[in-house]
C-alpha cells in the first residue's frame, strides 16, 4: 500500500498553507513535525479528504482519493485534535455510532470496541458520557474510536496532548503495537513522542518539507554540531545572543549550555554531545 | 472604563457593523418603499401626507365641506378611502370639545347608574378619576396638520421590531459568544472577570441601545423632514389623530423626549432580559426560541387580548407595550387593583423597575456561579446496553437529533404549545343573519343550476309577500315598533336571503359555481379573516423548524466533530441522507402540528360540504380557475407551506456545511425567514411576496 502526495498545494485566499509538496508513504510510523502555521493540519486535511487541493493531488496505490471516495475512507482511521467531541454521548453509544459509520457489522464493532477499549484501558467507562471524561480518557477514547475497523492508514493529530508522562508513553506504546501493515502519520510538537517509534520523519516549514528521514539519518546532519559548554551565569546571555540554544542546566560548578552550531569557536569549555531531534528542531526551525 | 471600552470595542466587530448596516438599510428602504405603494385602502403614505399639505389652505370652518366635496366627486376607490379617512380625522380633530365633554357625561352617567349598585365602587372610581384627567385638558385647541412626520417616527412598527432584533443580537454577542467558547469561565478567574466584567457588558449593552435608537429613530426623524409636512412642535398632541385619546397634557415638542425616554429604558430592560437569556441557556437555539417566544407570547398578548378581558393585565403589563411605546400615550387606560382604578402607565413603570432590577442583578452575579458547561446526566439512568449497542446510523442518528440536539423536549413543548393553540373550535356566528345565511347556504347547497333559480324564486315570492303584508300593514295604520315585532324573524331572513342573492349574482358573474356554506374554508383560505393567524402560524412554523434541524445538524458542528464524520466511509452521502430524510420527517411533523391540526380542527366545526366544489365560488378566490376545488386549492396551500418548510430546512443544512457553527445559521435564519414574516405582520404592502413568504403563509392569492 503506498500513500503518495503529489505536488499538494493549498492557497487561503493569498497565504500559500502548503506548497507543492510531494511524499510517498509506505507501512510504518511517519512523524510530522514542524512549528505552528508549518502546514501540518492543513497536509492532515488534505489526506484525509477533508480539504481540497489547489493543485496536487494524494494517491493510493497510484489510484486519486477522489476517485476512491468512500472506499479510500474505508481504510481511514482519523484522531483529530479537538477533544470535546459528542458531550453527550456515551462512550458505548459514541464507538457504535462510529462503527456504523465505518460500516461495520454489529458482531464486528463489538469485537473490535471491545478489544480495543481494552487495549486503551477505558473498559470500566463505556456507559459514562464523554463530557465527564479526562482530557486523557477523551484522547484514549479518540484512539480507540480512530482503530475501530482495523484501517489501514491511521492519521493521529497531536495524539499526546494534555497527557501526563504515563499515558503518554502508553499511548506512544500502544501506537507501535497497531502500526503493523499500516501507514500511520502523527503529526505532533513533541519530539520524544515520535524519537523513538517513527520509521521517517518528514519536518515542514513554511508549507514545505524542508527535511525528511529515518531519525538517525536525519541525526547524522548534525553530528560534530551539538555542544555542551560550562559557563558563569554572568556569561549566559552572550552565549543565548551568539548561538541556537536548546537546553540550559545548572550544577554545583556553574551553568551547562546545550548549544547547537555549524562551527564552534567560543573560549569556554566545551564537549561534544550526541544530538537528538529537538536538536535537530531547533537547528532547522530556530531564528 | 477600560472594561467597558473594550467590551464596546468587542461589539464592533466587521460582523455585527455588517448586520447592524443591513438591517438599517433594511429599515431605510422599507420606509421609502412604504412610503411609495399603494395600501390596501389604495392609496399611498405620500398622497394622504400631501392631501393634508393641500388641505392646510382652508380655513378650518370649509375644511371638512371641502373634504366631504372631494369625496363625492372621487374617481378612484384610493381616493375615496383616502378622502374618507382624512375627513373622519379633521371632523375629530374639530369637534375635541365635544370629545371631552362626551367623557364627561360618560362619567356622570356611570355616577349615577352605579351610585346605589355599586356603591362607590371600581366603576365609580374609576369614571370619576378618568373624567378628572381629561378635565385638565378642557380648552386645548387641536389643529389639523400633516401627522405624517410624528406618526413616521413613533409609530413605525418596522423600525420597533427591527430594533428588537438588533438587541437580541447585541445580546448574543455580549454574553453568549465568550460563553459558547469557552472565554467566560477563564475570565471569571481574573479580578475584575465577573461583576465588573458583567456589570461593563450591562453597560455596554445600554450605551448600544441608545445607539440602536439614536441612529434608527433618527434616520426615521430625516425620513419625516425630507418627505412629509415639517413638524409644529408647538401643537397639541392630540393633534395627531391616534394619539386624539391622549391624557396628557402635552406638545409635541414635550411628548417626544417623553416617549424616547419610555422606548429606551424598555428597550434597555428587554436588551438585559436577552442578556439573562444567553447566560441561563448553553445553546445558541435554545436562546434563540426563548427569545423568539417571549417576544411572540408578549405581541399576542399586546395585541389579541381586549381592554376588558380579565387577562388585560397582560396586555398592558408587558414588554412589548413598552418597546411599541405608542399605546402607552395614545390610550389612557385603568386597570382594577382591589376596587381601585390604577393606571396602566403606572403599573408598567413598576414592572419595569422589578423587571430590570431583577434582571440586571442575575446578569452581573452571572459569573459568580461556578461556570461549566453542563453535561445533562440521570445518574441513575442507563441505557440498557442493546440500546446503545448496535449499528444502525439511522438510529444512532435519530437518538442525536432527539437527546443531544433536544429533539425530543422541542416537540414535546411543541405540542403542549399547540394543544393550548388550537382549543376545539366552534361554529361561531356574529348575528342572527348568519345563522339564516347558513340554514340558506345549507338548503340551496349545490351548483347554481334551475332547480337553485326555482328555489330561490320560490323563496323570493315569500318575501314579496311579507312586502305586500308590510305595505297592507302601514295602509292600516300599524306602527314602525308593531311591524318590526311582527316581522322581525322574517325580515332578518330577508337580510340573509338577500346575501345569498348578491352571492349568487357573484356566481352569474362568475359563470359558474356552487353555493355552500363557506365560512370554514374562509378562516382557512382567506387571509382577511385569518391573517394574523396566517402570520403567527408561519413564525411558530419557522421557529419550530430551525429549533428541531438545528438539533439534526447542529448537533455534528458543536466541537467539529463533522471532520472526524467526514473522514469515514458512510459520512458523506448516507449520512446527509439520513439526515436529509429526518429533516423532511421533522418538517412533516411540525407541518401536522402547526397547520394539519388546525384544518382539522376548523374542518370539524364547520363541516365539509362544498368540499368538492370550485373554489372560486368563494368571493375572495374569484381570480382561481373553474377547475380548482375547495379541496384542491385547500391541498395547494398546505403544500405550498410544506415546500416552505422544507426550504427552512434546507436552508438550515446548507448554512451548517457554510458556516460550520450555530451562530450565524441562526442569524441567516432571521434574516431569511423571520424578518420577512415581520413585514407581513406589518401589513407592509406586498410583503407577503418577499423571499419565501408566499410559500410560508400560503394564503396569498
Amino acid at each position: 500500500m503506498i500513500l503518495k502526495l503529489e505536488e499538494l498545494t493549498k492557497l487561503y485566499k493569498d497565504k500559500v498553507a502548503l506548497d507543492g509538496v510531494s511524499f510517498s508513504f509506505s507501512p510504518g510510523i511517519y512523524g510530522l513535525l514542524g512549528p505552528n502555521g508549518a502546514g501540518k493540519s492543513t497536509m492532515m486535511n488534505l489526506i484525509t479528504d477533508n480539504l481540497t487541493p489547489t493543485k496536487g493531488c494524494v494517491l493510493l496505490n497510484e489510484r486519486s482519493i477522489d476517485e476512491l471516495g468512500s472506499e479510500y475512507r474505508k481504510l481511514l482511521g482519523y484522531m483529530p485534535q479537538q477533544q470535546n467531541i459528542y458531550p453527550e454521548l456515551s462512550l458505548r453509544r459514541f464507538l457504535y455510532f462510529m462503527a456504523s459509520l465505518k460500516g461495520l457489522k454489529k458482531e464486528e464493532a463489538e469485537k473490535d470496541i471491545n478489544h480495543y477499549v481494552r487495549m486503551v484501558r477505558l473498559e470500566d467507562v463505556l456507559g459514562k458520557k464523554l463530557g465527564t471524561f479526562s482530557g486523557g480518557m477523551k484522547q484514549r477514547a479518540l484512539i480507540a474510536q480512530a482503530l475501530i475497523g482495523d484501517p489501514g492508514i491511521l492519521i493521529l493529530d497531536e495524539p499526546t496532548a494534555g497527557l501526563d508522562p504515563k499515558e503518554r508513553i502508553r499511548i506512544r506504546n500502544l501506537i507501535s503495537e497497531v502500526a503493523r501493515d499500516k501507514i500511520v502519520i502523527i503529526a505532533t510538537h513533541v519530539v520524544t513522542d515520535i524519537e523513538f517509534i517513527a520509521k521517517e520523519i518528514i519536518m515542514l516549514n513554511n508549507g514545505m518539507i524542508i527535511r525528511s528521514g529515518s531519525p538517525s539519518e536525519l541525526l547524522d546532519e548534525l553530528d560534530g554540531k551539538v555542544w555542551n559548554v560550562f559557563l558563569s551565569d554572568e556569561e549566559i546571555d552572550e552565549v543565548n545572543a551568539k548561538y541556537k540554544v536548546s537546553n540550559i542546566s545548572r550544577d554545583a560548578e556553574g551553568i551547562i549550555a546545550r548549544i547547537i552550531t555549524e562551527s564552534y569557536e567560543g573560549r569556554w569549555k566545551k564537549e561534544a554531545v550526541r544530538p537528538n531531534l529537538e536538536d535537530l528542531y531547533l537547528y532547522l526551525n530556530g531564528d | 472604563m477600560s472594561i467597558l471600552k473594550n467590551e464596546i470595542c468587542k461589539l464592533l466587530t466587521k460582523r455585527t457593523i455588517w448586520i447592524l448596516f443591513v438591517l438599517t438599510a433594511i429599515n431605510l428602504l422599507f420606509q421609502l418603499y412604504i412610503m411609495n405603494t399603494p395600501n390596501e385602502d389604495g392609496y399611498t403614505l405620500k398622497e394622504y401626507s400631501g392631501f393634508y399639505r393641500e388641505m392646510s389652505a382652508y380655513s378650518q370652518d370649509g375644511l371638512l365641506g371641502e373634504i366631504e366635496k372631494r369625496e363625492t366627486e372621487a374617481d378612484t376607490y384610493g381616493e375615496a378611502n383616502l378622502y374618507s379617512r382624512v375627513y373622519g380625522e379633521v371632523a375629530a380633530c374639530i369637534t375635541y370639545d365635544e370629545y371631552l365633554s362626551s367623557i364627561d357625561e360618560k362619567a356622570e352617567e356611570i355616577t349615577i347608574m352605579n351610585r346605589y349598585a355599586d356603591n362607590g365602587g371600581y366603576a365609580v372610581r374609576n369614571a370619576e378619576k378618568t373624567r378628572e384627567i381629561y378635565r385638565k385638558l378642557k380648552g386645548t385647541e387641536l389643529k389639523v396638520e400633516d401627522p405624517m412626520g410624528i406618526l413616521n417616527i413613533t409609530d413605525n412598527e418596522l423600525t420597533d421590531y427591527i430594533v428588537i432584533i438588533m438587541i437580541f443580537m447585541v445580546a448574543v454577542n455580549l454574553v453568549f459568544y465568550e460563553k459558547d467558547e469557552d472565554q467566560l469561565s477563564f475570565l471569571r478567574t481574573t479580578a475584575n472577570g465577573r461583576k465588573k466584567l458583567m456589570a461593563a457588558k450591562v453597560a455596554a449593552m445600554v450605551l448600544f441601545v441608545l445607539f440602536i435608537i439614536m441612529v434608527l429613530y433618527g434616520m426615521n426623524a430625516v425620513v419625516s423632514r425630507c418627505f412629509y409636512d415639517s413638524i409644529d412642535f408647538e401643537s397639541p398632541l392630540q393633534s395627531v389623530y391616534l394619539y386624539r385619546n391622549s391624557p396628557f397634557g402635552l406638545s409635541i415638542g414635550g411628548f417626544l423626549p417623553s416617549y424616547f425616554l419610555v422606548k429606551f429604558l424598555s428597550c434597555v430592560f428587554l436588551g438585559i432580559l436577552f442578556m439573562l437569556l444567553c447566560a441561563v441557556f448553553d445553546r445558541i437555539i435554545f436562546v434563540f426560541v426563548a427569545s423568539a417566544l417571549t417576544v411572540l407570547v408578549e405581541i399576542l398578548c399586546y395585541t389579541n387580548i381586549s381592554g376588558t378581558h380579565f387577562l388585560a393585565f397582560l396586555k398592558y403589563l408587558n414588554i412589548m407595550s413598552g418597546v411599541k411605546t405608542g399605546g402607552m400615550f395614545s390610550d389612557y387606560v385603568n386597570l382594577n387593583m382591589f376596587g381601585y382604578p390604577v393606571n396602566t402607565c403606572f403599573l408598567y413603570g413598576i414592572l419595569w423597575l422589578i423587571g430590570t432590577v431583577i434582571c440586571t442583578v442575575s446578569v452581573i452575579h452571572y459569573l459568580e456561579l461556578p461556570h461549566e458547561k453542563r453535561i445533562v446526566s440521570l445518574q441513575k439512568f442507563r441505557f440498557p446496553k442493546g440500546f446503545e449497542g448496535h449499528t444502525s446510523l439511522f438510529m444512532h442518528e435519530c437518538y442525536k437529533m432527539l437527546i443531544p440536539g433536544r429533539g425530543l423536549l422541542i416537540l414535546a413543548v411543541s405540542c403542549l404549545f399547540v394543544i393550548w393553540w388550537n382549543p376545539t373550535e366552534k361554529i361561531r356566528f356574529d348575528t342572527v343573519d348568519e345563522v339564516y345565511y347558513k340554514e340558506y347556504m345549507e338548503r340551496f347547497y349545490g351548483p347554481l343550476d334551475s332547480k337553485t333559480y326555482e328555489m330561490l324564486e320560490k323563496e323570493s315570492a315569500v318575501y314579496d309577500q311579507m312586502a305586500a303584508n308590510i305595505s297592507a300593514d302601514i295602509e292600516q295604520g300599524k306602527s314602525e315598533n308593531y311591524i318590526s315585532i311582527k316581522y322581525k324573524d322574517e325580515l332578518d331572513r330577508q337580510t340573509a336571503f338577500g346575501m345569498v342573492t348578491e352571492h349568487v349574482m357573484y356566481l352569474e358573474a362568475q359563470q359558474g359555481g356552487w353555493l355552500f356554506y363557506e365560512k370554514g374554508y374562509d378562516i382557512l383560505t382567506d387571509h382577511k379573516y385569518s391573517g394574523n393567524r396566517d402570520v403567527s402560524q408561519a413564525f411558530v412554523y419557522v421557529i419550530m423548524l430551525i429549533a428541531i434541524t438545528h438539533g439534526i445538524y447542529g448537533v455534528d458542528y458543536g466541537n467539529s466533530e463533522m471532520k472526524i464524520l467526514r473522514t469515514t466511509y458512510h459520512g458523506r452521502r448516507r449520512l446527509n441522507m439520513i439526515k436529509g430524510g429526518l429533516g423532511m420527517f421533522s418538517t412533516i411533523i411540525s407541518f401536522g402540528l402547526v397547520y394539519v391540526v388546525r384544518l382539522l380542527n376548523v374542518l370539524h366545526a364547520y363541516g365539509l360540504n362544498g368540499l368538492n366544489a370550485p373554489a372560486a365560488s368563494m368571493e375572495h378566490l374569484a381570480q382561481i380557475p373553474q377547475n380548482i376545488s375547495v379541496l384542491l386549492y385547500i391541498l395547494i396551500i398546505m403544500l405550498m407551506r410544506l415546500i416552505g418548510g422544507l426550504i427552512v430546512t434546507k436552508v438550515v443544512f446548507v448554512s451548517f456545511k457554510q458556516f460550520r457553527n450555530s451562530i450565524p445559521v441562526i442569524i441567516l435564519g432571521i434574516i431569511i425567514f423571520i424578518i420577512p414574516l415581520v413585514l407581513v405582520a406589518f401589513d407592509v404592502p406586498n410583503a407577503q411576496y418577499i423571499l419565501f413568504n408566499p410559500l410560508l403563509l400560503g394564503n396569498v392569492f
